[in-house]
């Protein structure tokens, strides 16, 4: 394995030596056997010179044992990488961005502290996934949901963080946390919001405190490794109403997003909402393609044409729709909704169920109304062909503004002999959708990953001219993504570093995160 | 820097080695002569038929699991715990992306995946079209995979290939191939 760059052998052995003191023997991995299992399968990277293989894992089971690990990265000058699970497929995975970066693996940091049905809400440790939580949330007969996205093995803290997505009414993660404690750099452990105040017994109920508000600084960061976190769960509404919205044509995606947000705004609709091609017989968003390669039979997306000559056709789209309270209030609002999307678009349709508290059955509800739920959920893992590096644009949530921005997505992959088939979602915010699209990744087969790092890199630049950036990138094109944001030349990755040096000054914790290198490895790069 | 061999290289080794042990072959095992390595045997119906390999399974004292699907809830529900003995060997007949989620799973529990077919299956004519191995270098690894090796061959011929029941996924080729994993999972024990 390769060591830290500067690192002799000697000072490694002797580095591995003092962590396996600090977390044990048993807890530190230096095998091949064992960085093998830390490759991301789904990087563009994989089996290429530019792969960056750590060095050695370590996984702590306490806040002093990570405090322990960075005391001896500090003394070694050693780059760490620290994630919880390390499943965030698509996005990076545990992939690194140095190579003999040491792991620092928070897997056995996997403890539940707090959970309360009454204010619906928990505190956890950075290993527990969202399926952990539900299981314990049953095991207690609570009444509560969880939501977060499918597949439901992300941790908790990780999908926040990262400012994931679920597909329910706490489809921004990352808002639904509140209170973090924070290892820093340096060792030092700080709590934000009401964790700070002493013996808090408000820590998952108000995540801003007194003063500035610096829960965000650890988000997306490499400012800290956080240990535990507020989170806030959904109590079980009265009735809940799941629903399937479907518009026919392809161009009806403009209407639809339109009315989606004179809804959502209007606060009728109150769920994240993920838009899919509309495939009849498939999930709309676990298995409707994004992209389809040129060629296939007449009429396909990316086919020659249809059987009377016409383009190729592309399908309609669908989006699933929760609605939770009151049933009067539900019924009402589906009314409405109905109405609404029956105006605006010909031939609307719909698939709806209605579920009435107490949901003793809920167990054995379908996957689809499970997510909308916030119920973790395996079931919407798609039969992926391998896999893919995800571009995840935030655009305006306008109709217009998606179907120009659909055919600039387009007219790249076409470049890389596919067809852009589109695929978007409104998690985050009433105001804002992000147009996602995917760089396929083969495994074993670099030099076509390399044309996909190539492809994503031309969309990241297309993108950038109409003024758009990601809201997160895969780790490989963190650079790519944080370029984007150039406004008053780099103002806020200036900013970003200021912080980075100031609080982590050897430079040791996770660098180039979301393109944020400190100062040794800028120097470097220069 | 790996320590896994491609198909190639596995068969050169597999003619030239004389350390590795004879393989038990799965018919041997279907008529309960032999007993297969693998503790538990994973199968998603979803990509194809799984009669012969139950059959296998059962006469070779090891448990075969239907996922439907759902493989990490049946990781959380019982493989996992399955796995804390630290001696389970599971391998699995599955989605490619479910092989390696399966993968980071067994990461979790001090394990690792010591043996891989990908197996490529044409969507309108069913026939297998393409096999892509990785193998285990170590010994005892590498006797592991020759028998799931074996095992996948008689997957194939025993299982009626549905390809129409499988759907692609979000950046899978629509018309492309359907690709099944067959994985070998067993604890490091470097």
């Amino acid at each position: 394995m390769p060591l830290p760059a500067g690192l002799s052998q000697q000072d490694f052995d002797g580095a591995i030596a003092e962590l396996r003191e600090v977390v044990g023997e048993d807890w530190v991995f230096t095998s091949d056997a064992h960085i093998e299992t830390y490759r991301d399968p789904y990087s563009p990277l994989q089996g290429t010179d530019d792969e960056p293989i750590p060095s050695a894992a370590v996984a702590p089971h306490t806040v002093e044992h990570v405090q322990g690990v960075l005391r001896v990265a500090n003394d070694y000058g050693i780059p760490t990488w620290a994630f919880s699970t390390g499943k965030n497929f698509g996005y990076g995975g545990t992939e690194t961005r140095v190579a003999g970066s040491l792991i620092i693996d928070l897997k056995r940091m996997n403890r539940i502290l707090e959970l309360n049905e009454t204010n619906a809400t928990a505190i956890v440790e950075p290993g527990v996934s969202q399926y952990e939580l539900w299981q314990e949330i049953q095991r207690r007969g609570l009444r509560l949901w969880v939501d977060g996205p499918s597949p439901a093995y992300s941790s908790i803290v990780a999908i926040g963080l990262e400012r994931g997505v679920g597909y329910g009414l706490n489809g921004d993660r990352y808002r639904a946390l509140s209170g973090l404690e924070v290892v820093l750099p340096t060792g030092e452990v700080i709590r934000t919001g009401m964790a700070a105040v002493e013996g808090s017994g408000a820590w998952a109920q108000y995540p801003y405190g007194l003063g500035p508000h610096v829960q965000g600084m650890f988000s997306q960061s490499n400012y800290g490794i956080v240990t535990k976190v507020g989170v806030r769960l959904i109590p079980h509404p009265p009735a809940f109403r799941s629903s399937l919205v479907i518009a026919p044509n392809n161009e009806d995606i403009v209407p639809m997003i339109d009315t989606l947000r004179k809804l959502r705004l209007g606060g009728a609709i109150n769920n994240a909402v993920s838009l899919g091609p509309h495939v009849p017989g498939r999930d709309p968003w676990a298995q409707a393609p994004i992209a389809a390669p040129m060629g296939g039979p007449p009429g396909a997306p990316g086919g020659p044409g249809g059987p009377g000559g016409g383009p190729p056709r592309l399908p309609g789209w669908s989006f699933r729709l929760g609605l939770y309270g009151y049933d009067r209030v539900v019924e009402a609002n589906w009314e409405e909704i109905q109405d609404e999307f029956n105006a605006a678009i010909p031939g609307a349709n719909y698939e709806t169920e209605k579920f009435l508290a107490p949901y003793d059955d809920q167990d054995n509800w379908e996957s689809r109304h499970k997510m909308l739920a916030g119920i973790p959920s395996f079931q919407e893992t798609p039969l992926w062909n391998h896999g893919g590096a995800f571009i995840s644009m935030v655009l305006p949530f306008d109709g217009q503004a998606y179907w120009e921005f659909r055919e600039v997505y387009d007219r790249v992959y076409r470049q890389y002999g596919r067809r852009y088939i589109g695929g978007a979602l409104h998690n985050h915010s009433p105001w804002g959708l992000i147009a996602l699209g995917a760089a396929p990744v083969v495994r074993d087969d670099p030099e076509a990953n390399a044309r996909s790092m190539e492809m994503a890199r031309m969309l990241i630049e297309e993108a950038g001219k109409l003024g758009y950036g990601e809201y997160r990138a895969p780790t490989p094109f963190a650079d790519e993504a944080a370029a984007a944001y150039a406004w008053n030349d780099h103002a806020l990755m200036r900013f970003f570093e200021t912080l980075k040096d100031t609080l982590d000054p050897n430079g040791i914790l996770a660098p180039g995160k979301s393109g944020i290198w400190p100062s040794r490895y800028r120097e470097d790069r220069a | 820097m790996s320590d896994l061999l491609d198909r190639r290289q596995f068969l050169a080794k597999s003619a030239a080695s004389v350390s590795v042990p004879i393989l038990a072959h799965p018919l041997a095992a279907a008529a309960g002569q032999v007993r297969l390595s693998f503790d538990i045997i994973v199968v998603d119906e979803r990509i194809g038929a799984n009669e012969g390999l139950s059959r296998v399974a059962r006469a070779s004292g090891a448990q075969c699991l239907s996922i439907r699907g759902d493989l990490p809830r049946v990781w959380f529900d019982s493989l996992r715990g399955a796995c804390l003995d630290r001696s389970t060997v599971i391998a699995g007949f599955t989605s490619d992306l479910d092989s390696e989620v399966m993968r980071a799973f067994a990461r979790d529990v001090g394990y690792r995946q010591v043996g891989r077919l990908d197996i490529s299956i044409d969507g309108e004519t069913g026939r297998e079209t393409v096999r892509r191995s990785m193998y285990s270098s170590l010994p005892s690894e590498f006797a592991l995979a020759s028998e799931l090796e074996n095992l996948v061959d008689l997957y194939l011929t025993s299982s009626p290939w549905q390809a129409s029941r499988v759907a692609p996924g979000p950046t899978s080729d629509r018309h492309g191939p359907t690709q099944l994993a067959a994985w070998v999972i067993a604890p490091i024990r470097a």
